[in-house]
């Protein structure tokens, strides 16, 4: 029922390319942060491998981790040891500027506050990622980005700018822009974490929909112990380390 | 056209932030309409002030003689062939009744024909032309109320008193313009044209007493000039002349062009001053943009934004500041041109014609306001760029304004104990303006480099004044009348003794020469001033060797001005002075410091007068009044009592009138440069307000904390008004401690420029302490807005705050 118009290309936007069986492949990843007191290892040893469909949530307490893995994946942040390969290519390896042309064509980013540019309508906001990436003939950008919003039920507040939607229907719209480029990943840091159980609710059948029809494949953290129950595997975190992986539902055949 | 949505974000932050875009665009437009304004003045200026000047056939130099002379003798120059024209004048000084009945004095020339002047011609302006008998022209700006002309109309009569002692009335029926004259504003004098009729009128011969003569070649070489001049000097003197000096300008230059050349020059490194503050502003308002930015710029670059697209915008965004600010300064400076060079035709008598927005000018402004800016933002738009995505949504590192981590910090801390009774706002006032050092750094520099401007100035300006009063303290007398020919001088002090205000007179002998120099060649006209030995009306400054000494002979003083050219002269020199055609020689006894600048020679009146062949008789009369007399009457009073016995008057000058008319002529480049100081402090201001809104903004939060735990509105008011105080008091610290040697340096080149010798100097506390003054009232002024902001901060608004 969707017309993506272009599949993004393979991401090895400059030739690097490692081999792996999975679409996101983590070996043995450490992250130490410089303290005060001396370095703290936030990751210990983490090995984790996604295939492409999968639904993924992060689970743990307050500092255990999470956020600091998904920046593994979305090249935010960089481990101190490990590697980390996404769609074959070490995205650890990449430099600043390289690592944000391949994380805008392959990656969508939710994350839980302070989405949208506030001077930027809705629908120009999900234009943007098109924009710096160079993807789609500009004509066709903003078409694509109604569609989006569309998809999301926000194309009444296409025209508005952020300060004047609600928080929900701005996560809908980050969502809507995550997509822009049509990354087969989207990781979403607690993008429920600030909404009413309702609308949580509503942002999480979102993420389904994208997972059961559209064949992306999700990461997403969240502290909401009922949504982490519907996802299809459940991951949780404890002290950097992945404490359990439990695999409550069949991935989604790619 | 569509924009993308990137260019999109950049014009609609310009938008939604107003009053910042404003701050911005109006910091970069105050200097380049400062540029544009001095660049436009000055394409003017060098536009028609020479076309003007070469319109009325300038002369290559001008002969003022002392016996008269007439068409034979002016026939002869013109036939020489060193001489392409030459023409004679005659020219007087009489007094004229003002409407309010004093007398103040006008110099009048009489010329043979109006219709035939072939140099320094005059030019016919409104009213009649040419004067017939019993009718005059006033020079166009003399002919204005503070030179004696309010309420008197063309068409009107003016009552002057003819040579002779009696009153004659002429009518007025027109103004001219001559612009070869030394600018009636700045001479504060008046200047009248007559026929030669009109001269019969006034019972004075028709002879000329000044000649006026252009060279044949090489009219640009001033040496060529000068050998004309002494060839000219000899013809008139072979034929009995008896030649004051001859005055030869500077060849193809109008008058004053050096003076106005050095006004303009200041005011273009004033322009550039501003426009480096401009960069200052630029660089802080950028940081300050970029760091409230800095999550945007994290949420981009996580969408795909690389570091150069990002650099672009912001890029961009300046382009945009630049665009807007040159369509204001573009016409401001245009106009502010238009003033500028208004002002300075109307001070140096020559028409600005013409005048319209200069391309050239338009050019460099458009560059500039693009380029200076771009400059500014590099370093701010780089830094703030290289963010990275981590960096901007994780409250780690964020590290915004801390305090309390540097030495100065501690210090500040520390000054709790130091200053007894500073209460908690002001505390909190105190460390706030330390929190961003780089910020507080750049608006110091700027509003300090202001303050450095503002006292160097005031400090040029009162030693210059020092220097003059200096100078003119060496006169020690009130009333100086030369006369246009030797008297004896016991009936000249006779006549001025008579006086009741009169305390002392003193005959002192008057004339010129030149200096033979060992090779042969000869030096300008020098004016020798020869007062009795024991004179009381003069303390010369002595720099070496002594004053004259009764029973001198050819002993001579040179001031210091006289070694400007005759460097090779010291105390012990042997010269040789050409005075009236004849050689004499003399002995260097002493070298004084010059009042005026310009050389003079200083000898023993009774010696002189033996030397010149007039014992017993001088030139000038020089008097010391009583207290409490009102100088500027009596010596209106005491001119016309001389007229009236059949001396022939040909200057008076009180002493208060020299200082008015000197202090008037560097007056004119301090005012302007005041102009640009205050464009400074605006600029200053500017940059103060910018820095207090970022730091309320970026400090929200915490107004927001201090507000829910009680803080009055005053007391939010007052912390933010307090900052800005200690950083105008702390730049007014600054700009002192650098302006003590600078405005030394300063003073020296502003004393080369204006007065060619070096001033004395002294720094102006007043001026310091009314800078002081000024800075706290814009910090004031400029951190209102801000700090009143802060004050409406509610605790709601802070908690929805991004
Ligand atoms: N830049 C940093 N410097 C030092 N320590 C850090 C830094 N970033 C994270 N940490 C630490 O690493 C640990 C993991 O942090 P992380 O943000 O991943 O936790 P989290 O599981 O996402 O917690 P939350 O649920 O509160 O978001 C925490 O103890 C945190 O204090
Ligand atoms: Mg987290």
């Amino acid at each position: 029922m969707f017309r993506w118009m272009s599949r993004s290309k393979n991401g090895s936007a400059n030739g690097l390319h490692v081999e792996s069986d999975y679409l996101i492949d983590l070996r043995n990843i450490e992250k130490a942060y410089e303290t005060e007191a001396g370095p703290f290892l936030a990751l210990q040893g983490i090995d984790l491998q996604v295939k492409p469909g999968e639904f993924v949530a992060v689970v743990g307490k307050s500092g255990s981790g999470k956020s600091t893995l998904i920046n593994m994946i979305t090249g935010i942040d960089r481990p101190t040891e490990g590697e980390v390969i996404v769609r074959n290519t070490p995205i650890h390896t990449l430099s600043e500027g390289n690592m944000a042309v391949w994380r805008g064509k392959n990656m969508g980013i939710v994350f839980q506050f302070f989405q949208l540019l506030p001077t930027l309508t809705v629908v120009e906001n999900i234009m943007l990622p098109m924009d710096f990436c160079n993807m789609y003939t500009p004509g066709e950008r903003y078409d694509r980005a109604i569609e989006l919003l569309q998809m999301v039920e926000m194309e009444e507040q296409a025209h508005k700018l952020p300060s004047a939607v609600s928080g929900g229907q701005q996560q809908r719209a980050a969502i809507a822009r995550a997509l822009a480029n049509d990354p087969p990943i989207i990781v979403a840091d607690e993008p429920t974490g600030n909404l009413d159980s309702y609308t949580a609710d509503n942002v999480f059948a979102m993420f389904e929909k994208l997972v059961y029809e559209e064949d992306k494949t999700i990461l997403m953290v969240t502290h909401d112990t009922d949504l982490a129950n519907r996802v299809g595997r459940k991951l949780t975190i404890s002290d950097g380390e992945i404490l359990t992986d439990e695999q409550l539902r069949e991935a989604q055949p790619a | 056209m569509k924009f993308k949505p990137r260019w999109i974000k950049v014009l609609r932050d310009l938008m939604f932030n107003k009053s910042r875009t404003a701050l911005v665009v109006i910091s970069i437009a105050v200097g380049v309409t400062a540029i544009g304004m001095v660049m436009g003045a000055q394409s003017v200026i060098n536009e028609d002030l020479p076309r003007d000047f070469f319109a009325i056939n300038p002369a290559s130099a001008i002969v003022f003689t002392l016996t008269t002379f007439d068409d034979d003798a002016v026939q002869a120059i013109r036939d020489l062939p060193e001489v392409e024209e030459a023409q004679g004048r005659r020219t007087i000084v009489v007094p004229f009744r003002t409407p309010n009945g004093n007398w103040r004095n006008m110099q009048l020339y009489a010329l043979p024909d109006f219709e035939d002047i072939r140099i320094n011609q005059l030019k016919p302006q409104e009213g009649a032309w040419p004067p017939e008998e019993g009718e005059i022209l006033i020079e166009r700006s003399a002919f204005v109320p503070n030179l004696g002309f309010d309420g008197i109309d063309i068409g009107d009569s003016v009552t002057i008193k003819a040579p002779n002692g009696k009153e004659k009335t002429l009518r007025i029926v027109g103004t001219a313009h001559d612009l070869n004259q030394f600018p009636p504003q700045l001479a504060q004098s008046a200047f009248g044209y007559i026929s030669f009729d009109t001269l019969d009128l006034l019972a004075e011969p028709r002879e000329f007493n000044q000649l006026e003569f252009i060279v044949a070649e090489n009219k640009l070489d001033e040496d060529h000039v000068k050998v004309v001049s002494d060839l000219v000097q000899d013809e008139l003197e072979a034929r009995g002349v008896s030649v004051v000096f001859v005055l030869a300008f500077p060849p193809g230059e109008p008058p004053f062009q050096s003076f106005i050349a050095g006004i303009s020059t200041l005011l273009v490194v004033m322009g550039f001053l501003s426009l480096g503050l401009s960069g200052f502003l630029i660089i802080n308002t950028l940081a300050a943009i970029l760091t409230q930015q800095v999550r945007q710029i994290g949420i981009m670059k996580a969408v795909g934004g690389r570091t150069h697209q990002l650099v672009w915008m912001y890029f961009g965004m300046v382009v945009v500041f630049g665009l807007l600010a040159v369509i204001i300064a573009i016409p401001l400076g245009a106009l502010g041109a238009g003033g500028l060079a208004g002002i300075l035709g109307f001070f140096f008598n020559f028409d600005v014609r013409g005048f319209a927005i200069n391309p050239q000018v338009v050019v460099v402004q458009v560059l500039i306001s693009l380029l200076v800016p771009l400059l500014a933002a590099i370093y701010p738009i780089i830094r703030g760029t290289r963010t990275t995505v981590r960096e901007a949504i994780s409250d780690h590192s964020m590290g915004k304004g801390q305090f309390g981590t540097r030495p100065i910090d501690l210090f500040i801390v520390g000054l709790r104990r130091v200053i007894p009774g500073i209460k908690r706002p002001e505390q909190i006032s105190l460390r706030n303006t330390f929190r961003r050092k780089g910020r507080l750094i750049l608006t110091l520099m700027t509003l300090s480099l202001a303050s450095v401007i503002f006292i160097s100035i005031l400090s040029i300006r009162a030693s210059l004044q020092q220097t003059l009063d200096e100078a003119l303290g060496y006169f020690d007398f009130d009333v100086q009348i030369r006369f246009s020919r030797p008297y004896r001088a016991e009936r000249l002090t006779r006549e001025g003794l008579g006086f009741d205000e009169v305390s002392e007179a003193e005959v002192w002998g008057f004339g010129g020469g030149r200096r033979v120099r060992p090779d042969g060649s000869e030096s300008d006209n020098i004016i020798i001033q020869a007062p009795p030995a024991d004179s009381v009306m003069i303390e010369p400054v002595m720099l070496e060797g002594r004053w004259i000494e009764p029973n001198d002979t050819n002993a001579i003083v040179i001031n210091n001005d006289v070694l400007r050219n005759e460097d090779d002269l010291t105390v012990g020199s042997r010269v040789t002075l050409s005075i009236n055609g004849r050689d004499s020689d003399w002995v260097v006894v002493g070298i004084a410091r010059s009042s005026f600048p310009q050389p003079a020679i200083y000898t023993n009146a009774e010696y002189f007068s033996r030397a010149t062949n007039l014992v017993g008789r001088g030139q000038a009369v020089l008097l010391k009044t009583t207290p409490e007399t009102d100088l500027s009457q009596f010596s209106s009073i005491i001119e016309t009592h001389y007229r009236d016995r059949g001396f022939r008057v040909e200057e008076t000058q009180t002493v208060d009138q020299a200082r008015s008319i000197l202090t008037l002529f560097f007056n004119i480049p301090i005012l302007f440069m005041l102009a640009m100081a205050v464009v400074l402090g605006i600029v200053g201001g500017l940059g103060l307000m910018g820095t207090m809104s970022i730091n309320v903004i970026e400090r929200l939060r915490e107004i927001g904390v201090m507000r829910a735990i009680g803080a009055s509105n005053w007391s939010v008011l007052w912390i933010v008004l307090l900052e800005g105080m200690v950083i105008g008091f702390l730049s007014w610290l600054i700009g002192g401690v650098v302006a003590l040697p600078l405005s030394r340096v300063l003073t020296e080149q502003a004393g080369q420029l204006l007065l060619q010798s070096s001033p004395s100097y002294i720094f102006s506390v007043p001026g310091t302490i009314g800078w002081l003054v000024i800075v706290i009232l814009l910090a004031v002024v400029a951190s209102f807005l801000p700090a009143r902001s802060a004050s409406k901060v509610t605790v709601r608004e802070v908690l929805s705050y991004e």
